[in-house]
């Protein structure tokens, strides 16, 4: 029998409306509220996730599908304990879980190393673990002697590849991917997928959310489709990522007939 | 691929109190290296990118220090002997406690992206906040023995009298921060009440002035303010070396004790509002 890395059992989250406004409501439910019934809504809470069971065993990868406000990132932020379920419960066996995201924890008038150094110690490193992930982190990041510069100072882009170069050096044993796959230029991004690549082969299990189905399909053990903060399909990846395909086929409205397009009006 | 054998299962959450707070404080000690570094980070970033960087630390209180001189003692001619160093000492108490417990609630919000991303204690927000401000509380002790010299107050073995009350002070200030840093999360006016709030306390217990002054009637409305004992407790370790003359040693207990407790009642009260904080917006 397969050990259990991860087993949920009727997850629930819930958000209080008469709490939750302003930026954190904007953030987790603003692209929600349109996908789902707003019966919940005019009650005062709305379930960013319900009735959710699945389980993740030792050695394998769950990919986690599903539209925008499905509830995919609220799943990974409970593994990874950054907020606690309303309903049921969660096993996590395994050391650290760690949901890669970028620049998660910068500091604006701290040097990029010293940035380094915070976000490792967020992440729970002693600080000689600190001192052995500086040097490797630095390389990997190719930002040179702007690491010596304020954050503040950074362009987008430098931000988001030190934080991904941050996040790819902390080994955990649970790996929690959340769209990080398109972060720099295409050889940053080849060697990031290296990365990720050979983190997946040390780690004891990983949830990926992703909207590339090619990815999900070709890597994952198991695909979990969230539909409205609910589970629509879990089991084999090719019979659900083809379900959820064809489920999202339906949904875009046919392109009009040629002839018809000139009768769009132009816009004055 | 290689799984590790024998691991724990991670932060299994325990429901009780007992079992909230004794995960929390396991947690802290896990993460101590992170208290020292917010400490660490905090003090320098306070001074980054000033003309006059840390020494804005000691200018600070000294500036406070003259502005209420000026007032007190050259425009409306009161003030008792030695006034710049009776107003110094309970401005340094006080903006030890003020400025801990509103940049604890601060950081609640400065920390926010963290706390959305990664699993750690929020806990450790106001322990690390409070520890940058003690260590600025010290120095700032520091330099009051300094310009306490040239007034004719050397110090004496008698200084270290203040420990104590510093020590509690560092308690009560925790606890606070604490409590504060927890609520203003759910309720946002609270960072704009408290401004108001601890100023009137400043006021409402002997900061421009010695319990000496206060008519003895009055005294025990006084003693009902804890900044009290801290403000006559530091002054009178620092200034004369000795326990201060207007506070009995049963109002010190039962003000140091009051302090633990509150210490405790805000961690815990922490730990209980903590798991919502990510469903509430910063």
């Amino acid at each position: 029998m397969t050990e259990v890395a991860i087993a949920a059992h009727g997850l629930g989250v819930r958000y209080d409306l008469r709490q939750t406004k302003g930026r954190s409501l904007r953030r987790s439910l603003a692209a929600a509220v349109g996908a789902r019934s707003k019966q919940s809504i005019e009650q005062g809470h709305f379930w960013a996730l319900r009735d959710v069971d699945f389980s993740v065993g030792v050695g394998e990868i769950l990919g986690v599908i599903g539209k925008n406000g499905a509830g995919k990132s609220t799943l990974l932020e409970i593994i990874a304990d950054i907020i606690s379920p309303d309903e049921g419960s969660i096993q996590v066996s395994g050391r650290r879980p760690t949901l890669l995201t970028i620049g998660a924890g910068f500091e604006r008038e701290l040097t990029g190393r010293e940035n380094i150094r915070l976000n490792a110690a967020y992440l729970g490193f002693s600080r000689k673990q600190i001192d052995g992930l500086v040097e490797p982190i630095e390389e990997f990041s190719e930002l040179g002697q702007f690491l010596d510069q304020p954050l503040k100072t950074y362009s987008t882009g430098m931000r988001a590849r030190l934080g991904f170069s941050i996040a790819v050096h902390t080994d955990p044993e649970i790996l929690l991917l959340d769209e990080v796959l398109s972060v720099g230029d295409a050889d940053f991004q080849e060697k990031s997928r290296r990365r990720i690549i050979d983190m997946m082969g040390r780690a004891r299990a990983i949830v990926v959310v992703s909207h590339t189905g090619g990815f999900i399909e070709e890597t994952c053990s198991k695909v979990l489709w969230l539909e409205k903060g609910r589970v629509r399909e879990f089991g084999d990846p090719g019979e659900v990522t083809a379900a959820y395909k064809k489920a999202t086929v339906q949904l875009v409205p046919a392109a009009p007939p040629v002839g018809q397009q000139a009768a769009v009006a132009p816009i004055r | 691929m290689n799984a590790r054998a024998s691991t724990p299962p991670l932060r299994i959450r325990d429901a009780t109190l007992s079992g909230r707070v004794s995960a929390g404080l396991s947690d802290l000690v896990q993460y101590r290296h992170l208290v020292w570094y917010m400490a660490m980070t905090s003090l320098a970033v306070d001074s980054r990118g000033t003309k006059l960087g840390r020494s804005w630390w000691i200018i600070e209180p000294i500036a406070l220090m003259g502005v209420y001189t000026l007032f007190v003692r050259v425009l409306i001619h009161r003030g008792g002997p030695d006034f710049p160093l009776v107003v110094l000492a309970a401005i340094l108490a006080f903006e030890f406690f003020a400025r801990s417990v509103a940049r604890s609630m601060s950081m609640v919000k400065t920390v926010q992206t963290s706390m959305l991303n990664v699993s750690f204690p929020r806990s450790v927000i106001p322990l690390g906040v409070t520890l940058s401000e003690t260590i600025r509380f010290f120095i700032s002790i520091g330099v009051y023995l300094l310009i306490a010299a040239p007034f004719g107050f050397l110090p004496t073995t008698g200084v270290f009298l203040a420990l104590p009350f510093i020590f509690f002070e560092i308690l009560f200030t925790l606890g606070a921060a604490y409590f504060f840093a927890a609520t203003g999360v759910f309720f946002r006016d609270l960072s704009l009440i408290t401004a108001y709030l601890f100023w009137l306390a400043f006021h409402l217990a002997p900061g421009m002035y010695t319990l000496h002054m206060v008519p003895p009637s009055w005294r025990k409305v006084f003693y009902m303010n804890p900044l009290t004992t801290y403000f006559e407790g530091l002054r009178a370790a620092l200034m004369h070396g000795r326990w201060p003359a207007h506070i009995p040693y049963t109002l010190a207990g039962c003000v140091f004790g009051c302090s633990v407790l509150l210490c405790v009642a805000g961690y815990v009260y922490f730990l209980h509002r903590e798991g919502s904080f990510n469903k509430v917006v910063l």
